[in-house]
């Protein structure tokens, strides 16, 4: 029988370069894409079927075998509720990247890269549903399903959602190249490895089986994207002309995906586990500064490809950058579509032990959060704030990184207009492509003027009672915050950015 | 079977990127089949670092890492192929290969199929 090489060179002998319709690129692009390219994995449709066959067969059975066991129920609640932000943000970068693989496939001139895309844009439509079931499996079995039930119209109207927006809209817009630059090398190759291969452990730890089953196989998929990536970028890179605007690439996607992913994910780690089997920050050292960089950027300099100039400020912010992640969404509870949790001793103990200095810059403040988590005291956080930190207009996290007390915010005008930027890395992406982000709005710009509770009810973050807040300030079920009690805070919420124009 | 927690503290060099390293790895999610590979990788690589992670083994070495898949069939007990040792690999780093009955993942930047 012909093995998987005679077959591949084979079905290559056939006509591959369609002979229908339009052969032009869909989308132009700035780089010379030159027709060699290979795909490592010679991927045929026939093994496709039956390899993807034999990972739903397993992910799915799990997740019966899930259900008959009760195992929702021994889930740290933590864990769950975190999730029901992060989890529908992969969702959406599923769903971007499968558009950003008909961008690609319509745009580069190479057949066997093409092929590859093609298992992929099929990977992601996979990807949605597996996360979907899982989903599906959270809103029925889990103790509280309100905010799983709303999870992806929820998404986009929050603040936590309109990071990954920022992100992800990244794999779809702008140069086809650009796009592989950001979904396939910088997003599939680095960050999704900590995301869907050592988050699992946590997953583990706090009990829940089902996501580190889900996870595991869909990363199983993100491995022949990180190779369609490899064999983009090496067809590209051996025409000098391409290099410097690849590198400047490379520069801008790595750090916007350091500035979102690390945000979402460092803080799912951390805040969301009860459990912690290791430190964010040094699983990005293992997974990104080793990985991605050491054995795979560096390795690529006889090409002239360098590693971004700021992998060593990207890794320096994982100090701090998502426990201020974390102090702000828990800040903003009312506006969240899930339970907050309190961070007690044994997480201060934690905290403290990985990150010296934590009890100092962050302790405080929780200790101060706890005691406003009873509705009858009647104060939020909110209120104590001098004012609401103004969104970057880059990767949108709140201007107060990657600590409140060594903030880095600056302001730029851009046709006559303020924006505000978290950091010298998104001031350096917004002055190089404007245009990509000035028409980017604002949460706080939405809701200036309003009463809290107005905008709450506006975001539709109430359970069926139409009363009773998803978001609340602790995993309490007993006394949960209403609308009522919101309204009788009396709180305004103020765009920062009014005030600064 | 070891739950070693191996990971190398942060290093000036390698967040700064100027640290191209010769290291391979491969991920794979812990199933019945993955125990197989691992036991194969063992007597096949003494010198490799095999970690195990709760739900999945990471394993590293230098240079190489190339798997026979008649080789891992037979540690399981049945015919093995390149399809099935891939639904157990949740990741990698180096650049991999597959081709017929086998899985390379090597630190060459230019593997020869990459070469013409």
């Amino acid at each position: 029988m012909a093995g998987l090489i005679e077959f591949h060179e084979k079905a290559k002998s056939y006509d591959w370069k369609f002979t229908v319709g339009d052969q032009r690129p869909k989308y132009k692009s700035k780089y010379i894409i030159p027709e060699k390219g290979r795909d490592p994995f010679r991927m045929l449709v026939r093994d496709y079927m039956k390899m993807e066959s034999e990972k739903d067969n397993g992910t799915y059975g799990f997740l019966e075998g899930a259900l008959r066991m009760g195992m929702a129920d021994r889930i740290q609640p933590r864990f769950v509720e975190c999730l029901k932000l992060t989890l529908p943000d992969l969702t959406n970068a599923e769903f971007q990247a499968v558009a950003a693989c008909g961008g690609i496939i319509s745009s580069v001139q190479n057949q066997e890269l093409r092929q590859g895309y093609q298992a992929q844009m099929l990977d992601e439509i996979r990807h949605t549903q597996l996360e979907m079931s899982l989903r599906n499996y959270y809103v029925k079995h889990w103790q509280d399903p309100a905010g799983w039930d709303i999870a992806q119209k929820a998404l986009y109207q929050h603040p936590g959602g309109i990071v990954s927006l920022g992100e992800f809209y990244h794999f779809n817009t702008g140069d086809p190249i650009d796009c592989i630059v950001a979904l396939n090398i910088v997003i599939e190759t680095a960050f999704t490895n900590i995301l869907l291969v050592a988050v699992p452990q946590i997953g583990m730890a706090n009990g829940d089986h089902a996501l580190a089953t889900t996870f595991l196989t869909i990363q199983s998929d993100e491995a022949r994207h990180m190779a369609n990536g490899y064999g983009s970028l090496l067809a590209v890179c051996r025409d000098p002309n391409n290099v410097k605007q690849l590198n400047k690439s490379l520069e801008r996607h790595f750090w916007h995906s350091h500035k979102s992913l690390d945000a979402l994910v460092g803080w799912q780690s951390e805040y969301g586990a009860t459990v912690r089997p290791w430190a964010y920050k040094d699983q990005w050292q293992e997974w990104v500064a080793d990985n991605f960089i050491g054995s795979y950027i560096d390795r690529l300099s006889e090409f002239g490809i360098q590693p971004p100039t700021r992998v060593a400020k990207a890794a320096e912010d994982l100090e701090w950058g998502h426990h201020t992640v974390g102090q702000v969404l828990s800040a903003i509870w009312p506006l969240n579509f899930w339970r907050s949790d309190v961070m007690g001793p044994a997480d201060f103990d934690w905290f403290e032990k990985h990150y010296p200095g934590w009890h100092k810059h962050y302790g405080g403040y929780w200790d101060g959060y706890g005691k406003l988590a009873d509705p009858a005291n009647g104060h939020i956080m909110l209120q104590e704030l001098p004012g609401l930190p103004p969104f970057c207009q880059v990767c949108q996290l709140p201007c107060a990184m990657p600590r409140l007390d060594q903030n880095e915010a600056r302001f730029v005008q851009h046709e006559g207009k303020k924006f505000a930027l978290c950091s010298e890395g998104c001031q350096w992406v917004f002055e190089n492509w404007p245009q990509a982000y000035a028409g980017r709005k604002q949460f706080w710009e939405r809701y200036h003027g309003w009463d809290l509770a107005d905008a709450i009810l506006d975001l539709g973050y109430v359970r069926p009672d139409g009363k009773t807040l998803i978001g609340q300030p602790t995993l309490d079920l007993t006394r949960l915050w209403t609308i009522d009690d919101i309204r009788g805070l009396k709180y305004e919420i103020k765009d920062p950015m009014q005030a600064l124009q | 079977m070891s739950n070693t927690k191996t990971q190398e503290p942060a290093t000036a060099s390698a967040t700064s990127g100027k640290s191209a390293r010769n290291k391979v790895g491969i991920s794979l999610m812990v199933t019945s089949d993955t125990e197989a590979i691992v036991e194969v990788t063992r007597k096949k690589y003494p010198d490799a670092k095999i970690d195990f992670r709760d739900c999945f083994y990471k394993i590293e070495r230098d240079d190489m890492l190339d798997w026979n898949m008649e080789e891992v069939g037979e540690q399981i007990g049945r015919p093995y192929d390149t399809d099935l040792f891939l639904v157990n690999m949740s990741s990698y780093y180096g650049r991999i290969i597959i081709s017929d009955g086998r899985v390379q993942i090597s630190s060459e930047i230019l593997p020869s199929r990459f070469r013409d």
